[in-house]
């Protein structure tokens, strides 16, 4: 996908003069309402099952709400003003940026590193492949589960391992503790956003033509300086779209830590969405007014989207 | 795979040759492992899954990592029918025939329209996709819940679709989008000034030109549909015999632990990974072709 917002009216296409040469004549207002029932129905759809529930979430998180789902009258900012002072509240946001931060960055480094590899020929070239497709075919909510279960302390297969290895002494609690459950929920997000990853910048090496590479062998480049002053500037879209979609999934990534942890012991393995997943048990308006932070950190993050597509588009 | 059409063209075999040589040095014994690494991390638990499938649960207790001894089918025949795999995997295919149908011909239909033709508000309707792709699920489950009871939606196939559409149709619409706007306007104009209609030219002239990128967009909307959890247990959990295959999975291997049938669990999850195998075995080729040429121009 280009990250380019469309081109202004009247750009793409039909500069022949005056001559409605386009599908559409700008002169004409029927024909530019033409497209409009080809896309009210997507549109209508979006604003019903998308837009709507996110009107509602603000009007939710100004609301005093029972939990047995009765509005007892407005709460003004009392709900944001309770979440603010969750003892909680700033490690939860902590955590949810070092999270994202860790999980993209491990993400795009390593895939870098398949793509790089996967571009190449070699023997074994198609089962590697169809390796890289597997922690895509198999749902993330499962594959949480399985190294769950790898993780367990007195079945899994993991303690198992390393005690007849020699690594530990005792089976070790990997889940129950922040400091080792963190790591391990970061290794398997990283895991479930390699393969899409990996692909994108799969395809944005084949985009480069392989006599810029010629010329720069003439020239006596060595293969490190090939690969950081050709090939990484050259793989830019592509990264920059690998990094943009990233951010948004893992940021907003719920089934893993909520399959592995809970978010627990108390709060300490959640991110915001499990915070937010969490507070609804107590309170729907906390609840709401968490999500409505959230959103507002999701918009931030579309913002950098907007800004890095303009970066994009100067190019 | 090859490069394909779309990529840019390389040079003949000749120049080639010096260059293929360079990368087989630099492919050396470390890259190497790290490529047998992926392989046994990203596949090795996938065969396992398959193969544990076929033991019966007692052998899989006393020795999970152990081959099997013979091939027992009865697992995949237990998990079908007492298990209920087989009603969930039927489910799965309806919604899914419906909700991947309906997001393929929304989602192009809008973004031939946003792509190709100048509207008041056309920035406006490409930026209310672009926010609609941040926007995700988990943060509206409390509201989407009350939009779907009021439209008497709640526990029904097509409410169920609907909602699968809606949140896949940002994603589909942003990337099919860039995608239309790569193909050449000529033939779309000729079609026009011969006096096509609308219709005629997006089915039969824009549609086929557009099919790397719709191959490549429907494939990311199956796995993510097919695997999609969230939506049908909020709005799909009254009955469980309306259960798609990912609730159907959750809920057996919640239950396992009493039930003690790891076989027919095993058997589940292959069962549910096996049409995205066959998937994207078929389509392999092209999804990389539409990404080249959709993503990144």
């Amino acid at each position: 996908m280009s990250l380019k917002a469309p081109p202004s009216p009247a750009s793409s296409g039909r500069g022949r003069g005056g001559r409605a040469a386009g599908p559409v004549s700008r002169r004409s207002g029927i024909a530019r309402l033409g497209p409009l029932p080809w896309i009210a129905p997507v549109i209508l759809l979006i604003l019903a099952v998308v837009v709507w529930p996110v009107i509602e979430l603000i009007r939710t998180s100004f609301l005093n709400i029972s939990i047995a789902g009765k509005v007892r009258g407005s709460a003004g900012t009392d709900k944001f003003e309770k979440l603010f002072e969750e003892s909680d509240f700033g490690a939860v946001l902590t955590w949810t940026v070092i999270w994202t931060v860790v999980v993209v960055t491990a993400t795009m480094l390593l895939s870098l590193a398949l793509a790089q590899l996967f571009n190449q020929k070699f023997p074994g070239r198609r089962i590697t492949r169809w390796a890289l497709i597997a922690p895509w075919a198999a749902s993330v909510l499962m594959t949480a589960i399985g190294f769950k279960w790898m993780l367990n302390q007195t079945a899994g297969v993991l303690n198992t391992l390393m005690l007849d290895l020699g690594l530990i002494d005792s089976s070790k609690d990997w889940l129950g503790k922040p400091e080792t459950a963190w790591p391990w929920m970061m290794a398997v997000a990283v895991f479930v956003s390699l393969p899409f990853t990996t692909y994108t910048l799969l395809a944005g090496l084949q985009t480069i033509p392989q006599d810029v590479y010629e010329a720069s062998r003439i020239d006596g480049a060595g293969p490190w300086q090939t690969y950081r002053h050709i090939t990484l500037p050259m793989l830019r879209p592509a990264f920059l779209v690998g990094v943009v979609i990233n951010l948004i999934n893992v940021f907003n990534s719920f089934p893993i830590i909520w399959a592995m942890t809970q978010g627990g012991p108390g709060y300490d393995t959640s991110t915001s969405m499990v915070f937010m997943y969490k507070l609804k048990e107590t309170d729907i308006g906390e609840s709401a007014a968490m999500s409505v932070v959230n959103f507002l950190m999701v918009v931030v993050l579309v913002l950098i989207f907007l800004k890095v597509s303009r970066w994009n588009e100067e190019d | 795979m090859t490069t394909t059409a779309t990529t840019a063209p390389r040079p003949g075999t000749a120049a080639d040759a010096p260059h293929e040589k360079g990368s087989g040095t630099t492919l050396n014994v470390f890259s190497h492992a790290f490529l047998v690494l992926w392989v046994v991390l990203a596949a090795g638990p996938l065969i396992w899954v398959a193969l544990t499938a076929f033991r019966p649960s007692a052998e899989i207790l006393s020795d999970p990592m152990g081959w099997p001894a013979s091939f027992h089918w009865e697992n995949f025949t237990n998990a079908w029918n007492k298990a209920n795999i087989g009603q969930y995997t039927v489910n799965s295919l309806i919604i899914l025939a419906g909700s991947l149908t309906g997001t393929m011909l929304l989602g192009s239909m809008a973004a031939y329209v946003i792509a190709r033709f100048t509207f008041p508000g056309n920035r406006l309707v490409f930026m209310l996709f672009a926010g609609g792709m941040m926007f995700p699920v988990i943060l509206a489950l409390v509201p989407l819940f009350a939009v779907m009871e009021n439209f008497g939606l709640l526990d029904t196939r097509a409410g169920l679709m609907i909602a699968y559409i809606a949140y896949s149709l940002p994603f589909t619409t942003f990337f099919l989008t860039s995608f239309f706007r790569t193909l050449p306007t000529g033939v779309q104009e000729a079609a026009m000034v011969d006096g096509a209609s609308h219709t005629r030219t997006f089915f039969q002239i824009m549609l086929p030109m557009a099919k790397p990128g719709l191959v490549s967009i429907g494939i990311f909307n199956f796995l993510g549909q097919w695997n999609q959890y969230l939506l049908p247990l909020l709005l799909n959990n009254e009955d469980e015999k309306s259960y798609v295959l990912p609730q159907g999975l959750a809920s057996l291997a919640v239950s396992q632990g009493y039930r003690g049938d790891w076989g027919a669990l095993f058997a589940g999850l292959t069962i549910a990974m096996l049409p995205v195998l066959v998937v994207y075995a078929v389509f392999q080729r092209q999804v990389q072709a539409g990404l080249t040429a959709g993503a990144l121009k």
